[in-house]
């Protein structure tokens, strides 16, 4: 009973599971394979911005600058022979350590200086990544990170990230991590502190919570988890170049996200696959893409504010809501209680 | 002295919002503070709870000076307050506003939320307990699940009270909490204040409503144009020649 109880509320996210689970086995093509491999990792620099930016409500820019300190943090160290299970959590720490002195002056701003001052930060992080020649090799980039350190399995042998397959499932794993962490913190009294400070400053604030250190404790973990996020980018690519600090991948996971759904779970995932997939079908159209890209960027943002989550959750609750009221009894409770439970999606 | 307020001052640029303002709230009473529109009530509040520096004087919590400390300290400290407009987490439940108000008594951090450790459950079953209790004082447990923007007015007025009682404050201070809400339903959230009151919260509210605040207020304090014109109980305030010059105009004739 409770295990059928169970599948009735998740079904969807159990088929989404095993669908993303199955994905490489059913689909044979190595090119499509590749693009969700990038279109996952983008998601997951996604469900980070989501939670500084729709959690927290702090719009930062500098995303794609921490994305590229994790990055040139984990071709460091993986060249200078450290594990990459050791190097992926440092690269994350690196971020957040740094992140956090970058947090103490910017979160001092409020909204659009706090965007402004974060964008400056980012575009620093393209710029020395570009120029200080004797540690990251200037343009070039550093070239031949070697591949995950594989897992040594007993009486199987070892567990290699060397071919496709192997590597699409270790950014799932990575995906389903964030997932989880993002997941308990939003759905905790830490988690509604964030909302708070997204919803009135103000308020929060003479309600007794610290909004300064609430902030920042949401920037930190951004930043760790978007660090950690750019060590697997670039252990995927095998190399890193300014590029991957570049603004423009900022631009593009905030579209993700708001296209997806702000402030949802399965919004910056939804729109990093589904924008990466249009975006690749429409290549002929090459630099035009952009131009489709950006209207439908500016249609999601008048018509649909909470993204296509958004659109889903309430055609959803729609349908929910008749078949309840055809059943009958306590409907009113009943739409109560099922929008407490889909407003976690 | 529950809290002692010591010749405040605020200045803004050239205007005086208050001039060493002093008086006393003891534990347990109602306190009004009332003038025009403009005499710096809502300043005195601001000061009072953090949200703006003084420009000279005091605040002190039990002997304690608390002058210039950050509005979430204060709240830590026992004092909460409610605004002139109504604010609230309007993008959330009513079950949610309340939580967040208790947040202040709750040190569920990163790795609670991450581990489910045995804080995060005891703090979240607390809060749950605390909300539902909240939710039966301001007469709202029907309305747990709905969010802000749904509200009427008056539930909008209640439940910023509520948010308020969260934290179990030694001081509540109300700024208008009858604003823009009809006579009937004023009544209600004057009967909300004494419960507050039985609880044994001490009251501080700004309020315009004559009445109420004669009903209501153990003292009153009468603010004019950022100067203290009189301080007394209800009947010697309402029949004080300098109030009433205040209230109506100057040369009246009685």
């Amino acid at each position: 009973m409770k295990y059928n109880k169970f599948l009735k509320q998740n079904w969807l996210y159990l088929l989404l599971l095993i669908a993303a689970l199955s994905f490489p086995l059913v689909i044979s093509s190595r090119y499509y394979i590749q693009i969700m491999i990038t279109a996952l990792t983008w998601a997951m620099a996604a469900l980070s911005l989501n939670l500084i930016l729709g959690y927290t409500g702090q719009a930062s820019l500098a995303h794609a600058g921490f994305f590229g300190l994790g990055a040139y943090s984990l071709a460091l160290t993986t060249k200078a022979g450290l594990s990459f299970w050791l190097a992926l959590p440092l690269a994350g720490a690196f971020a957040a350590f740094i992140g956090l002195f970058i947090g103490l002056l910017t979160l001092r701003t409020r909204g659009h200086y706090f965007a402004i001052s974060t964008l400056c930060f980012g575009v620093i992080v393209f710029i020395v990544a570009g120029s200080w020649i004797e540690i990251t090799k200037g343009a070039t980039g550093i070239l031949g990170i070697p591949k995950p350190t594989p897992i040594p399995i007993p009486f199987i042998g070892e567990l290699s990230f060397t071919s496709q397959t192997n590597q699409y499932y270790l950014v799932i794993f990575f995906l389903l991590l964030f997932l989880f962490i993002i997941y308990r913190l939003v759905n905790s009294l830490q988690g509604l502190s964030f909302m708070a400070v997204r919803n009135n400053e103000v308020l929060a604030e003479a309600v007794g919570i610290n909004t300064f250190t609430t902030k920042l404790l949401s920037f930190v973990v951004t930043n760790f988890l978007v660090g950690m996020t750019g060590g697997i980018y670039a252990v995927l690519m095998g190399g890193v170049s300014p590029t991957v600090a570049g603004s423009n991948l900022t631009f593009f996971w905030l579209a993700y996200v708001i296209i997806g759904g702000v402030a949802t779970m399965a919004g910056p995932i939804v729109g990093a696959v589904l924008v990466t997939f249009l975006m690749e079908y429409m290549y002929s159209l090459g630099e035009y893409r952009l131009a489709i890209f950006g209207l439908i960027l500016i249609m999601a943002i008048i018509f649909f504010p909470r993204g296509l989550v958004g659109v889903f959750t309430r055609l959803y609750q729609k349908i929910k809501d008749y078949f309840g009221g055809i059943r009958g009894g306590g409907a009113g409770q009943n739409a109560a209680k099922s929008r407490k439970a889909n407003e976690t999606l | 002295m529950l809290l002692k307020v010591e010749k405040l001052t605020k200045h803004f640029d050239g205007l005086v919002a208050n001039n060493h303002i002093s008086f006393d709230l003891a534990e347990g009473e109602i306190l009004a503070i009332i003038g025009p529109n403009g005499a710096g009530k809502s300043t005195l509040f601001n000061l009072i709870s953090g949200m703006l520096p003084a420009t000279s004087g005091k605040v002190f919590l039990e002997e304690e000076d608390v002058t210039g400390l950050k509005p979430h300290s204060m709240a830590e400290r026992g004092i909460a307050r409610t605004f002139q407009t109504t604010t609230l987490f309007d993008e959330l439940r009513v079950m949610d506003n309340l939580a967040i108000g208790y947040r202040v008594r709750t040190r569920t951090g990163f790795w609670d939320a991450l581990l489910h450790s045995s804080r995060w459950r005891r703090e979240k079953e607390e809060t749950e307990a605390k909300v539902m209790e909240a939710l039966e004082f301001i007469g709202m447990r029907e309305y747990a699940y709905h969010f802000v923007s749904t509200l009427t007015q008056e539930a909008q007025k209640r439940l910023a009270i509520g948010v308020a009682l969260m934290s179990d404050p030694k001081i509540m201070m109300l700024d208008e909490p009858t604003a823009g809400i009809i006579q009937d339903e004023t009544d209600g959230i004057m009967e909300l204040i004494l419960r507050l009151k039985e609880r044994g919260i001490t009251v501080c509210l700004i309020e315009h409503k004559m009445r109420m605040v004669m009903d209501l207020a153990d003292r009153i304090v009468v603010l004019n144009y950022g100067e203290k014109i009189a301080e007394g109980p209800p009947e010697e305030i309402s029949c004080n020649p300098a109030v009433i010059e205040a209230y109506l105009g100057g040369e009246h004739i009685a």
